[in-house]
């Protein structure tokens, strides 16, 4: 199999496996939840409890 | 052996047209039987070493000659010398290119053809020692377990030549067919009768082969035009390049995956229903916060997944849940909403939402946690909520989005490469593209 033609793809295509490589032992997800760090003891901070609030007509 | 193909290829006589009485140079003289005078253009007859007889008249070729008459060069190992050149034009149509008969020293004759800049080295069975006859399909043609496509089929009429060839190559009838698999390329000549059928194997030479052979400058061989019929397809080698190595890429991916699932299994943090109240102080819709028991991720660094229910019924519940290390009280704060509602319109009954939802956090590091709740409800009868908490999940999104992305290059050569076979086949009658598409 001749990959000089591919030699780029070949980098992006190894980064992406290392990433994804990477990801798995990490439990890093890809697309996770928005989420805020250290809000609980910084002061500042209540919980209304009003978000993405969806009503039916 | 040397001396005689050194002597072979300085070999050269002089005859005279027996039309114009000018010399003409013969570089085979052992061979060659017809010759066209350089001085009139008469088609020759050679009858015997010293003279010869008019066949017919020639017109002047329409293009300078790139390789000389009795110019040597060396194509894949062996030596050669060009001895004619033809101008050949298909029947019926305006469409001319250029051969070259080269002769070498024990291996016969071989042709170069030129057409549009582009060059192909066209050899018999005589000149392929793993020559194997060709089989017909009609279509295609296979040739040693390769499939050849029609690609053209037409009568060619010789309209200059210069030099000297041992056939009577300017009266000859035939028909040709050329069935292609790039660089590779079978041309079928059928004579008067199908049984005068002999197949001839080319090979498209880059034209920087042709000029380091002959040792000329590159510049002065013909600019290429369009695309070859055999010429070889870098977008073609580019996708089936990518193609396997992709195919081998995802294998490796859903190898990972189970191997990911096998050394760091799932593991159930938290599974409970939980008991909610709604809290008359708070704000509206307010319910009262609780903690839930103490769990511990023992891998240095985890993902999570909640799932939270509960069974509202046209309503909703919200909560907010913040994930707590109790070592150093760094925090992970999300909200999630459940909204189900249902009814019946125009006679038709609809629903909407979900009892169940799912939140993710990545990288979570290795200790000990609890869950600090906030829920809210426009329900304020609600008295549950169901809570499950795992680590170590399988990320689906992360294998099937590295599988995508994969793809994509394969996906753009394949659509470079289908582009470049489209063009290639519109020199042909027989393109397998119906309508361009």
């Amino acid at each position: 199999m001749n990959l000089k033609p591919i030699k780029y793809y070949l980098i992006v295509l190894l980064a992406l496996l290392g990433f994804y490589g990477y990801s798995g032992l990490k439990g890093r997800a890809y697309f996770p939840d928005k989420v805020e760090k250290n809000t609980e003891f910084n002061g500042n901070k209540s919980h209304s409890g009003h978000v993405n609030r969806f009503y039916h007509k | 052996m040397e001396n005689s193909v050194k002597s072979f290829f300085k070999l050269s006589e002089t005859i005279t047209c027996s039309i114009c009485k000018q010399d003409i140079v013969l570089y085979e003289p052992a061979k060659s039987e017809y010759i066209v005078c350089p001085s009139c253009f008469s088609y020759l007859h050679i009858f015997t070493r010293a003279e010869t007889r008019l066949n017919r008249k020639l017109d002047q070729p329409d293009k300078v000659l790139v390789l000389k008459l009795g110019s040597t060069g060396n194509i894949h190992g062996t030596e050669f010398k060009v001895i004619a050149y033809l101008e050949k034009k298909e029947a019926g149509t305006d469409y001319h290119w250029r051969e070259y008969i080269l002769t070498s020293h024990d291996k016969g004759y071989v042709t170069l053809s030129e057409f549009d800049g582009h060059w192909n080295f066209i050899a018999s069975k005589d000149f392929l020692p793993d020559y194997k006859e060709p089989i017909s399909y009609g279509l295609s043609i296979g040739y040693k377990d390769v499939e050849y496509k029609l690609f053209n089929r037409y009568t060619p009429v010789v309209t200059a030549m210069l030099g000297e060839v041992d056939w009577d190559v300017v009266n000859e009838k035939v028909k040709a067919t050329e069935y292609i698999a790039p660089p590779f390329m079978v041309v079928k000549e059928v004579g008067k009768t199908s049984h005068q059928t002999d197949y001839y194997i080319g090979e498209y030479l880059d034209a920087e082969v042709i000029a380091n052979a002959f040792n000329i400058d590159k510049n002065d061989l013909p600019q290429q035009i369009g695309i070859g019929a055999n010429q070889p397809s870098k977008a073609f080698d580019r996708w089936t390049a990518s193609l396997k190595i992709t195919g081998v890429a995802i294998i490796l991916v859903l190898l990972f995956h189970i191997l990911f699932h096998t050394v760091k299994p799932e593991k159930e943090l938290i599974n409970d229903d939980f008991l909610i109240v709604y809290d008359t102080k708070g704000g509206p819709d307010a319910f009262k916060s609780f903690i839930t028991p103490s769990f511990t991720l023992d891998d240095e660094s985890s993902n999570i997944e909640f799932e939270i229910a509960s069974l509202v019924d046209n309503n909703w519940l919200e909560t907010t849940i913040v994930l707590v290390n109790e070592s150093d009280n760094k925090t992970w704060e999300v909200s999630k909403g459940i909204e189900y509602y249902h009814g019946t319109e125009d006679g038709e009954s609809w629903s909407e939402g979900s009892t169940r939802e799912s939140v993710m956090l990545s990288e979570i590091p290795q200790g000990k946690y609890h869950l600090n709740v906030y829920p809210s409800s426009g329900d304020v009868f609600r008295n549950n909520l169901y809570i499950k908490a795992v680590s170590n999940v399988t990320m689906w999104g992360n294998t099937i989005t590295t599988i995508l992305l994969l793809c994509i290059f394969p996906a753009i050569c394949w659509l470079l490469m289908r582009d470049y076979e489209k063009r290639r086949w519109n020199n042909s009658n027989f393109s397998p593209f119906v309508n361009g598409e």
